[in-house]
């Protein structure tokens, strides 16, 4: 069992990593406003298996605030978007991790599943948000189909990678008892 | 709690109910939104010059500021067959058929834009 120094030193390490593939995904252009791998969200799937969910969620939670404020969204619109996908993500998280708790061994997620609901459940409240307080036009639902195929298809790919890393991360270091 | 790094079962079903989600979103708010109109309204200079039944096939000339603008209404669209700009991009628009559907010769300041069918958008501007 880790001491609580030592799982603070665990989270800000992981967030850092976090807000480093942040900030280099925001530099990446996109083809349509909104659609970003979400590179980031690699780390919180690999905290979440190997470190448990309430590290996971800090280091969710760390990436958008220190990634806001070095990118310089902080409290802008874009901040409310990052942060509502997050908060929405990270619950679906919570979720699934509970599911997993509770569920028979043949019906739990690995996290490519996990991915793919966080994923959607970041496109649809940042929809929803950007919907609601930003943009109140029927025209924009036009983009919706588009924009949920597009974070299905990259959580399937961020859901595969951080199943790869946390197989790869075994062989180098068992896994550590969850908190 | 542990979770495996392997793909399960459940994740695959977890990505094809996801799938579902997506392909009726398609087809909730993907589908063609404009029907086929039913009347072109032609503008001079802002100013409604003329209503055209797209059903009755027609030719129409339209003084415009600079020249004589010849419109064609045909199966069902209209199209300006000729008129007196330098890129001729209203020609090359071709027939328009769709509700809400629009073209305009800008430099002889005579526009064309189709009612009925379903409005696929409020407006445009030119």
């Amino acid at each position: 069992m880790r001491s609580a120094q030592q799982q603070d030193a665990l989270i800000g390490w992981f967030a850092a990593l976090a807000v480093v593939i942040h900030i280099f995904e925001a530099g990446l252009p996109s083809p349509v406003p909104g659609i970003k791998p979400g590179l980031a969200n690699v780390i919180t799937l690999v905290v979440l298996a190997r470190h448990g969910l309430a590290a996971a969620l800090w280091v969710g939670a760390l990436r958008v605030l220190a990634g806001s404020l070095v990118i310089g969204t902080f409290l802008t619109p874009t901040f409310a978007l990052s942060a509502g996908g997050a908060i929405a993500s990270l619950a679906v998280l919570a979720l699934a991790a509970k599911w997993n708790q509770v569920a028979p061994s043949n019906a739990q997620l690995s996290l490519l599943g996990m991915g793919c609901l966080a994923a959607v459940a970041h496109m649809s409240a940042q929809f929803v948000l950007a919907w609601r307080l930003f943009v109140p036009h029927p025209g924009l639902l036009s983009l919706l189909p588009v924009l949920l195929l597009a974070a299905l298809l990259f959580g399937i790919c961020t859901g595969w990678l951080a199943n790869a890393l946390v197989r790869e991360a075994a062989k180098l270091a068992p896994p550590p008892v969850a908190a | 709690m542990t979770t495996n790094p392997q793909r399960t079962h459940a994740d695959l079903v977890v990505i094809g109910l996801l799938l579902v989600g997506v392909g009726m979103a398609f087809g909730q708010w993907w589908a063609p939104q404009a029907g086929p109109a039913d009347t072109a309204l032609v503008f001079v200079g802002g100013g409604e010059r003329a209503r055209l039944p797209l059903h009755v096939d027609a030719t129409l000339e339209v003084a415009g500021t600079i020249g004589i603008s010849r419109l064609q209404v045909a199966d069902g669209g209209i199209r300006f067959a000729d008129s007196p700009c330098r890129h001729k991009l209203c020609v090359r628009a071709g027939f328009l058929r769709h509700g809400h559907d629009a073209a305009a010769c800008v430099p002889n300041r005579v526009s064309v834009a189709l009612t009925g069918g379903n409005r696929s958008y409020d407006s445009i501007n030119f």
